[in-house]
């Protein structure tokens, strides 16, 4: 399968998801409410439904996935592209991992009290975890980026292009200089 | 001694900040007046010649996405919400990753293959369509309006709250301060246009970065007891608020992830980075440099926004007057004199390195991409109109920032999330995809920024409430790239240039 056509089916369960949202009522202060003592801070609202957990941790999913087969499609028409494919895939691995992570210990008490590098588990996580293991895709592209995105044969046209292209302007430009009643009227 | 030495800093704190702050802005000027010899035509004036290298580049990168939306408007929403606003920061490295592979090498080939001196008209050359070219231009000059009003309004209420401490300028109001900051703004991207702002943007990145990272350290000794006792007492406040969706919600903060990943390769001030670099081999590094860069700045947005959070709920600092006045009351009352001048220079450097990136890509779009795609060619007198151009954008951003802040009092932050919702949904699929894509076509391009636009101004300007906290620059960006997909699918396949192609088959 293509991967526009897979790009183009995440696109499409991820508004299939969001369209969702509409079906499940929502409990009452969804997005926090005013702290009692303290106009400027919020406090949060009410725990989100089942439902919303579980819309959430499969669009999370979804996101991740379509984002990896964005990176994928730009690079597959480079002769090196197809060996950024298991970088990419082990990344994507990774980080579907910690997402997975994230869910369960929040959805288990988020450490019960516990505090880790000074944040309760679930957030732990998030900073101290999924954010770095990000980090595995800007790797993919710096170790990549020699093979499948910008290779010394690329350089090499993309400088010879650019000297034809010079060459081709400074013809117009003379043929125009030729022309000089025409080029005014452009 | 030491101690005298240490009060008499104490008492000169507000003129040790404004000296700080009156320093910097003379940098700016000095810089755009070295900027303007530089600067000879057009093509200097919004690529900066394309002679980026490595460094200026990768810091340029960071401190164009680091605002005043991150710097002053990040620490307030961390200061209302707990950890909810941390979802726009830990997308960074994710962001960077999908524009780098998705858009630097075809908007580097764009800009030497085709001579593209703005996004604009890199998408005029792939589509072949000027109507395309002007709503790029358009979407760009409506989200750089918008995102300029949130810089201005930061940049002048940091200006008031320093002008505020001081005996002689006690009651300035915001409108002098408006018209100071966008002053001096002003005149170093008018005289130095994009050479200024990328030098700038060389020192107001080092200037970011070291001031987030005094401050992170400044912050940890604050509160009694060090970061995990001040995180202690706002979970026995509220334990949710210091959970991982913090106050509101896994789905508002799922949505803003999303947004702020895919969303960075519809922003047009940061992807445009990558066709002013020199030499592409050297791009290698730059997405290292930028997420590192922004890493380390985004300390500041969590580490103050957490303290002052804590601080006012056990009582040890009275209630803010506004989320946005986190950053500086932390630096007013809680770091040291030194510092407090050298971070609120950082404030106006993370804010005035974004501001000055948008007008330059405000008055391309303006005096060259408009003209471009409703007469066919770009006005005689480019480099002049340019400018002119740059002053217009300016005044008009400062005066809806003033009408926003009058009419509606919104929060920096989220005026910004606002404006990077409008960029992303509006460019992530005509340019993103559409750059990696032979199949997409105008049309689908077209509506695709149309029905954006109109989405996100219509959530926007009627307050709509979408379900669940869903961000709606979520929902536009979904269905934008919803429609480019299934009407580039529809359509024939587009047939094009030998010049086109052989870019997007590189």
């Amino acid at each position: 399968m293509k991967l526009d056509r897979i790009a183009f089916a995440l696109i499409s369960a991820l508004l299939l998801l969001v369209g969702a949202l509409w079906l499940v009522p929502e409990p009452p202060e969804t997005g926090g409410s005013v702290h009692p003592q303290f106009a400027t801070l919020q406090i949060a609202g009410a725990p989100a439904p089942p439902a919303i957990l579980l819309i959430a941790a499969a669009f999370g999913a979804v996101m991740f996935v379509l984002l990896a087969v964005l990176m994928a499609w730009a690079v597959r028409r480079s002769a090196g592209g197809p060996r950024l494919t298991r970088p990419l895939v082990v990344a994507t691995l990774v980080v579907l991992a910690m997402w997975a992570l994230l869910f369960l210990v929040d959805g288990a008490g988020n450490g019960e009290g516990r505090q880790y590098l000074a944040f309760p588990a679930g957030t732990a996580i998030l900073v101290y975890l999924l954010f770095p293991a990000t980090g595995l895709f800007n790797l993919a592209f710096v170790l990549g980026f020699p093979r499948a995105i910008f290779g010394r044969r690329d350089s090499e046209w993309l400088e010879r292009r650019q000297q034809e292209r010079e060459q081709e302007r400074g013809r117009e430009r003379a043929t125009a200089a030729a022309k000089p009643g025409r080029d005014r009227e452009g | 001694m030491e101690s005298s030495l240490e009060s008499s800093l104490e008492s000169l704190r507000a003129p040790i900040v404004l000296a700080a702050v009156g320093l910097y802005m003379v940098v700016c000027i000095v810089v755009g007046v070295w900027a303007m010899r530089r600067t000879r035509d057009s093509r200097d004036f919004f690529m900066a010649g394309r002679h980026l290298g490595l460094v200026l580049t990768g810091v340029a990168m960071f401190a164009s996405m680091m605002s005043g939306f991150g710097f002053v408007g990040g620490p307030g929403l961390v200061y209302s919400m707990g950890m909810s606003s941390v979802w726009m920061v830990v997308n960074v490295a994710l962001g960077f990753a999908i524009a780098d592979f998705l858009l630097a090498k075809r908007l580097r080939l764009f800009a030497g293959l085709h001579d593209s001196i703005s996004l604009p008209d890199a998408v005029g050359v792939r589509y072949n369509s000027d109507t395309t070219r002007l709503l790029t231009a358009i979407a760009i000059l409506l989200g750089v309006l918008g995102y300029l009003a949130t810089q201005t309004l930061a940049m002048a209420t940091v200006l008031r709250n320093i002008l505020g401490h001081t005996e002689r300028f006690a009651d300035v109001g915001l409108v002098p301060s408006v018209v100071i900051s966008t002053s001096v703004l002003v005149f170093y991207c008018v005289t130095g246009g994009v050479i200024a702002s990328i030098y700038t943007d060389l020192v107001q990145g080092a200037v970011m970065v070291v001031a987030a990272l005094l401050v992170f350290f400044t912050a940890l000794t604050v509160f009694d007891g060090g970061a995990s006792a001040a995180v202690a007492a706002m979970v026995s406040d509220d334990s949710r608020s210091m959970g991982p969706w913090g106050t509101v919600g896994m789905i508002s903060c799922i949505s803003w992830f999303f947004m702020f990943s895919l969303g960075t390769a519809g922003q047009p001030h940061i992807v445009t980075k990558t066709m002013m670099i020199r030499r592409f081999g050297d791009y290698r590094f730059v997405p290292l440099l930028s997420v590192i860069g922004f890493a380390l700045s985004a300390l500041l947005w969590v580490s103050v926004g957490l303290v002052m959070r804590a601080q006012v709920i056990t009582g040890a600092h009275p209630e803010l007057s506004s989320p946005d006045a986190a950053a500086p009351e932390f630096l007013q009352n809680y770091a040291h004199p030194l510092l407090a001048g050298l971070v609120f220079a950082g404030l106006f450097a993370a804010i005035m390195s974004t501001a000055d990136a948008f007008l330059n890509i405000g008055a391309a779009a303006l005096v060259h991409d408009i003209p471009k795609a409703l007469t066919g060619r770009s006005f005689e007198r480019e480099l002049l109109w340019a400018r002119v151009g740059t002053v217009v954008i300016a005044v008009g951003a400062a005066l809806f920032a003033l009408y926003s802040y009058y009419q509606n009092q919104r929060l920096v932050a989220l005026l910004g999330a606002f404006g990077w919702g409008t960029f992303g949904a509006a460019l992530v699929p005509a340019v993103a995809i559409g750059f990696n894509w032979k199949r997409a076509t105008p049309l689908a391009a077209n509506v695709a920024i149309a029905t954006s636009l109109v989405l996100n101004f219509s959530i926007e300007v009627f307050d709509l409430s979408l379900p669940h906290g869903l961000h709606g620059g979520t929902l536009a960006l979904l269905v934008s790239l919803f429609l480019f997909f299934s009407i580039s699918y529809a359509s024939a396949p587009p047939k094009l240039a030998p010049g086109v192609e052989e870019i997007l088959d590189a």
